[in-house]
């Protein structure tokens, strides 16, 4: 083998990592975003429900506790930057129009 | 030059191939390593506007909170399916965040309501029973009045119709 064509490989090969590591970065960059919503929601979905349930079933103070429970959790995802996901594309705009 | 040209293609063909099949399994590494380096960065990341020890938190709360949730939605086939969701949401108790005890403790209650209706209509009452009774002392620990056993097969019957679209 002569050089020429090890060197010939050698730029294949990192021909090949920089193209697959780009479209990687690439595809998988608003992922983060995404998954970062689907766990709010997933968050504000588990404690309404049981909320909900707390109060139709409930004795009184188990019912309060499960809504103090609702609130407080959404108290600490209200202040979570709506910005972070413009553009991630997940939200479809929702984040952004809901600061409207 | 024809000869200098015959004394070379034989290794020029085998460099050919070697870029042929390097390049596919380059790119194939390439793309692995910058998903998943971008996604363990976007996830450090996610909360972050919370501050570094809330973040931290909501991105665990987070991740079990879907775990929990996906649990549900991947159900398939009835009674197995079902006692199989009640081994992974018990597994998953001590290490969620304890606000969600309550809520893995009533999805656990409704998982064996669930399996219950389904012991009783299989003709397995001591089964059944036995289900029902674990329903009962888990709703019973989360403040519920009723216990009933009609409640229960309600409840039951909710979850199947919601899960199965009976």
């Amino acid at each position: 083998m002569t050089r020429a064509m090890k060197v010939g490989i050698a730029i294949a090969a990192l021909v090949g990592l920089a193209v697959g590591g780009g479209e990687g970065i690439y595809q998988t960059r608003w992922l983060g975003g995404a998954t970062e919503l689907v766990e709010v929601i997933s968050i504000s979905s588990a404690f309404s429900d049981f909320a909900v349930q707390q109060f139709k079933h409930a004795d009184t103070a188990h019912a309060r506790e499960a809504v103090l429970l609702q609130i407080s959790v959404l108290q600490r995802l209200e202040p979570i930057d709506h910005d972070s996901h413009i553009g991630c594309g997940a939200c479809m705009g929702i984040c952004a129009a809901g600061d409207d | 030059m024809g000869r200098e040209w015959a004394k070379v293609r034989p290794s020029f063909l085998l460099s050919f191939l070697a870029v042929l099949l390097l390049l596919p399994v380059c790119a194939y590494v390439g793309y692995s390593a910058g998903a998943k380096i971008t996604y363990a960065y976007q996830r450090s990341k996610s909360f972050s506007s919370l501050g570094r020890q809330n973040s931290k938190e909501l991105r665990h709360l987070g991740e079990t909170a879907y775990a929990f949730e996906l649990s549900q939605v991947l159900l398939r086939s009835p009674e197995a399916s079902f006692q199989q969701n009640i081994s992974f949401v018990q597994e998953l108790r001590p290490k969620a965040p304890h606000e969600l005890w309550p809520i893995i403790d009533l999805r656990i209650a409704q998982d064996h309501a669930v399996i219950a209706r389904l012991e009783q209509h299989s003709n397995n009452p001591a089964e059944a029973a036995r289900h029902r009774q674990l329903a009962q002392d888990l709703l019973h620990s989360l403040g519920w009045g009723d216990v009933s056993e009609n409640l229960l097969n309600e409840m039951a019957d909710r979850q199947l119709r919601a899960r199965f679209k009976r």
